[in-house]
């Protein structure tokens, strides 16, 4: 499974609209990825300026999506990524700025050792294990 | 080993010296180096492949002894061609077509930064046909990104025999990306999301992969 695969799975078609879905996840997350989407705050924002850590059981994220989504909005980033991370599960995480993200931007982080932090146009490949606060 | 063309198909060694540092971004196959160089998306008629994927490691460095940044400024200038006037036929009284100012603040002076290896060559392992191989790469005199600005220079390319069979190394490790779910040797390598087959730009053919240490 590649990124845009997981993230559509476990997140993306989540938030996208039901008529928009065409079962391509790359195409899909492309589409989702430059959408407008509804916040709980009645306003609508495009998917950025946020974090989001994805996992296979939950997604927590500090993007304001509506309650219906079922995004954790409890945990704090950083508690989010080592939750995710120390789990042994695949995960994404994503660090979004400004700029639209596209597909190709997402990768899926399959063991702590090669962490990949997706942000727009760039992905920054890091040790987790060897963070000071790592502790397994 | 012989392929469909009765040919003899041998593990071989090929090796670019480098006159100029050599800037690369990710797992540079040989395969994808034929495909490039061959300007086509399949080269099983020099390599060996099987379901897709090729018996070509990814480029190693050979004698590796400094790295160096190298930076360049693009200049991007928003502005449309005129043919675009034909093409787009703007909704607008003037018929001119504007750039908004969120489109015109992605232009302007954008930095690409990479990190070139000063080497002495960049060596593959893969099983092939090595003359034919030699052969269709001889012609490339520069390899790498930004060849045109004089990065990658090859002083000569040259093939030997050799040992690897170009996915599997000595101490059983991953040569070039290989989907975890192929690979039967076992180890603690790392799996991490990799390109493992042409088009290696494309997400699709991105997926779960173990990968050496380049």
């Amino acid at each position: 499974m590649n990124g845009p695969e997981f993230f559509m799975r476990h997140a993306g078609y989540r938030l996208l609209p039901l008529e928009r879905h065409t079962q391509d996840a790359v195409a899909d997350a492309d589409t989702l990825l430059g959408l407008s989407l509804p916040l709980h705050t009645g306003k609508t924002l495009r998917l950025s300026s946020c974090w989001m850590v994805v996992t296979p059981h939950w997604v927590a994220t500090s993007f304001k999506a509506l309650p219906e989504h079922g995004f954790r909005h409890d945990m704090e980033r950083k508690t989010a990524i080592e939750v995710a991370l120390k789990s042994g599960e695949p995960c994404m995480l994503l660090s979004l700025g400004k700029r639209s993200m596209a597909a190709r931007d997402l990768f899926v982080t399959h063991d702590p050792r090669a962490a990949r932090m997706c942000s727009e146009g760039e992905v920054k490949t890091y040790d987790a294990t060897q963070e000071k606060t790592w502790t397994s | 080993m012989v392929d469909g063309m009765g040919g003899s198909l041998t593990p071989f060694i090929l090796r670019a010296h480098l006159r100029t540092p050599v800037i690369r971004r990710g797992h540079v196959t040989l395969d994808a180096l034929l495909m490039s160089c061959l300007s086509c998306g399949d080269v099983s008629h020099l390599l060996l492949c099987q379901d897709d994927l090729y018996f070509a490691s990814s480029g190693f460095m050979v004698d590796a002894y400094a790295t160096q940044k190298a930076a360049f400024v693009a200049s991007l200038r928003p502005e449309h061609s005129p043919h675009w006037l034909d093409v787009l036929r703007p909704n607008t009284k003037d018929k001119d077509l504007r750039i908004g100012l969120a489109r015109q603040r992605e232009g302007g002076n954008i930095i690409n930064a990479y990190t070139a290896i000063v080497a002495n060559a960049i060596e593959w392992y893969a099983t092939g046909h090595m003359q034919d191989v030699l052969e269709a790469v001889k012609p490339a005199a520069f390899i790498g990104k930004r060849r045109t600005s004089g990065y990658g220079e090859v002083v000569r390319w040259e093939v030997e025999v050799g040992e690897l069979d170009g996915l599997v190394g000595y101490a059983n490790d991953p040569l070039r990306p290989v989907p975890t779910e192929r690979w039967t040797l076992g180890g603690a390598w790392i799996p991490v999301e990799a390109s493992w087959k042409a088009p290696y730009w494309d997400v699709r053919n991105r997926t779960r992969c173990f990968v050496p240490q380049v």
